[in-house]
């Protein structure tokens, strides 16, 4: 997988390596390091959770649950625009393949596997990303820049603790959420569109919809939310913390915390769905 | 409450070097230095945050750590910091940002932390500005609730970096003077009462470190003043002693500003006092 790491041109003024194998040497490096900042910050994540402790932790917990609010029940609008629109279409899919149903269990079966166990986890990460993964990257770029991660520390406040403990846990629980109304919206669709259909009857799609729905399917849908949620998070504070110097890194920042929250959402969402098919 | 044997440390320009110092209990000291002489290192050392290479630094009579370290919950209920940038957090309102310590450390609830801040916000001056949020109120304000929030929880030292910092209006560098006058006189006061540690109050200021570049707060009254140079600390009755090309240089550009204070300024000045109405 390839993420956008920092890599700065080499020109001929300014240093002897500008071969092609250089540039990949540099970008490989490049690459390796982000990933070992993503580890460290993930280290960092474990310890400052198991050191908070007391009135800390409660302060913390109110933190999460703004961040919750924020990022999994803010986006409630959102989420079931985009859903009813999705279920929708898969649904006059299903018709225009099957226009009776009666036949066709094993379809509506992939159907509902494929809108809760990839679908519904996607959409929930780019919403995600889009809402608050940016926002995230912005606000501690601010941060940054404003010496106000200084300001706490002063106050014996770590940084782990305040900010990034409730925006991982925040976003990971969004994240299921997200999944949640994803694929109750998506559902609750498609039987809005079947109750318009002459040859469909309703206690058949539900009796469909019920043999199609298994706890694997609830239970992947949940593990991926909460495991994509996480990585967007560590990926936007990742990028928030290296702001250093000017404003003008934050767009930037925040933009490359975007496209590479992307590409770890797709990637890690197809190792589990591989993994998942191994395991099964 | 700070001492400081022969100890030595790398700050911005260089190495501060066999630096001895002594704050006792109910002491203001104030350290005047040019920027970048290492003042911000010096505090940091002094509360056991900047690593030193030499020396024993001891705080309240405890042993700090040489590699340094952040400042923990425990020491920041001991020790207030009011560091040089303007540190508000931005999401919080003034109020919200002078009790955030309450609420993190103590677990106060929003209505005590209230009952707690009141009080503050009127010694400080800003009553009125509790509910606006940092980017509402004048960079003057935003020191005075800094000095509010270091000193919220009762902390037995308050340092303060570059209090003055920044383009204040003469108005305003006095309020934040009457402050630490005030602070001052306070201490003494309760040295007076108390007669030694052991039965201090124990939410009482007892000692107060001031880092300056601004020869008219170094010459307030009743403190201790030391002059950071060219990586030496020289007391004051010791000026006449520095012997370094840095430091006669840094001593004559004070000269030059005191001289052009009582002469060409107050000299300018003069004719509006003497005018009558703005005799003040």
């Amino acid at each position: 997988m390839s993420v956008s790491a920092d890599v700065s041109p080499v020109t001929a003024a300014e240093g002897p390596d500008v071969s092609l194998a250089g540039r990949i040497a540099d970008s490989l490096l490049n690459t390796l390091d982000y990933f070992r900042d993503l580890g460290l910050l993930l280290a960092d994540f474990i310890l400052a959770l198991l050191k908070l402790k007391g009135n800390e932790w409660r302060y913390t917990k109110n933190l999460i649950i703004h961040q919750i609010i924020f990022s999994g029940i803010d986006a409630i609008y959102v989420i079931s625009v985009i859903s009813v629109i999705v279920g929708g279409v898969v649904m006059v899919q299903l018709l225009a393949f099957s226009p009776g149903f009666q036949a066709d269990a094993m379809l509506m079966k992939i159907m509902v596997g494929l809108i809760i166990k990839e679908i519904a986890p996607i959409f929930g990460a780019l919403i995600l990303v889009g809402r608050s993964g940016s926002a995230i990257t912005v606000e501690l770029g601010e941060m940054k820049l404003k010496r106000q991660h200084e300001a706490l520390e002063s106050m014996g406040i770590g940084m782990s603790q305040y900010f990034n403990v409730p925006r991982i846990i925040g976003l990971a629980v969004s994240s299921i959420m997200l999944n949640g109304y994803f694929v109750i919206m998506s559902l609750f669709a498609w039987l809005g569109i079947s109750l318009f259909q002459k040859n469909v009857k309703i206690a058949d799609m539900l009796n469909l919809l019920a043999g199609s729905l298994s706890i694997s399917d609830v239970v992947i849908n949940a593990f991926k939310g909460g495991v994509l949620g996480m990585t967007i998070a560590l990926v936007c504070i990742h990028h928030g913390m290296s702001v250093r110097t000017s404003a003008t890194e934050i767009p930037q920042r925040a933009s490359r915390a975007i496209v590479d929250s992307f590409l770890f959402c797709f990637a890690i969402d197809a190792l589990i769905s591989v993994a998942w098919y191994l395991i099964a | 409450m700070i001492r400081l044997q022969n100890v030595s440390y790398e700050s911005g320009r260089g190495r501060v070097n066999n630096l001895s110092f002594h704050l006792p209990n109910g002491e203001t000291a104030v350290v005047l230095g040019p920027q970048n002489s290492g003042k911000t290192g010096f505090w940091q050392t002094c509360v056991g945050m900047q690593p030193f290479i030499t020396g024993e630094v001891r705080l309240m009579g405890r042993v700090m750590d040489p590699f340094g370290q952040r400042i923990s919950a425990e020491s920041a209920q001991m020790v207030g910091i009011a560091t040089q940038h303007t540190t508000l957090l931005d999401n919080l309102t003034v109020a919200a940002n002078i009790g955030l310590p309450l609420s993190y450390h103590v677990g106060l609830s929003e209505r005590e932390m209230m009952r707690r801040v009141t009080p503050m916000l009127e010694k400080f001056g800003i009553r009125p500005l509790a509910g606006k949020f940092p980017h509402e109120i004048s960079d003057t304000d935003v020191k005075m609730a800094m000095m509010a929030r270091a000193t919220i929880l009762g902390q037995k030292l308050l340092v303060l970096d570059e209090p003055t910092a920044g383009d204040i209006d003469p108005e305003s560098f006095m309020r934040i003077v009457n402050v630490i006058s005030r602070f001052r006189d306070e201490m003494q006061e309760h040295r007076q009462r108390s007669g030694d540690e052991r039965r201090a109050e124990p939410r009482a200021l007892l000692a107060m470190l001031i880092l300056t570049t601004s020869p008219s707060l170094a010459s307030i009254r009743r403190a201790a003043c030391y002059y950071l140079v060219n990586g030496a600390l020289i007391p004051h009755a010791k000026v006449a002693e520095a012997n370094d090309p840095a430091a006669v240089e840094f001593f004559a550009g004070i000269r030059k500003y005191t001289d052009r204070q009582s002469g060409e300024i107050s000299g300018f000045y003069r004719t509006i006092f003497h005018s009558g109405q703005n005799a003040g």
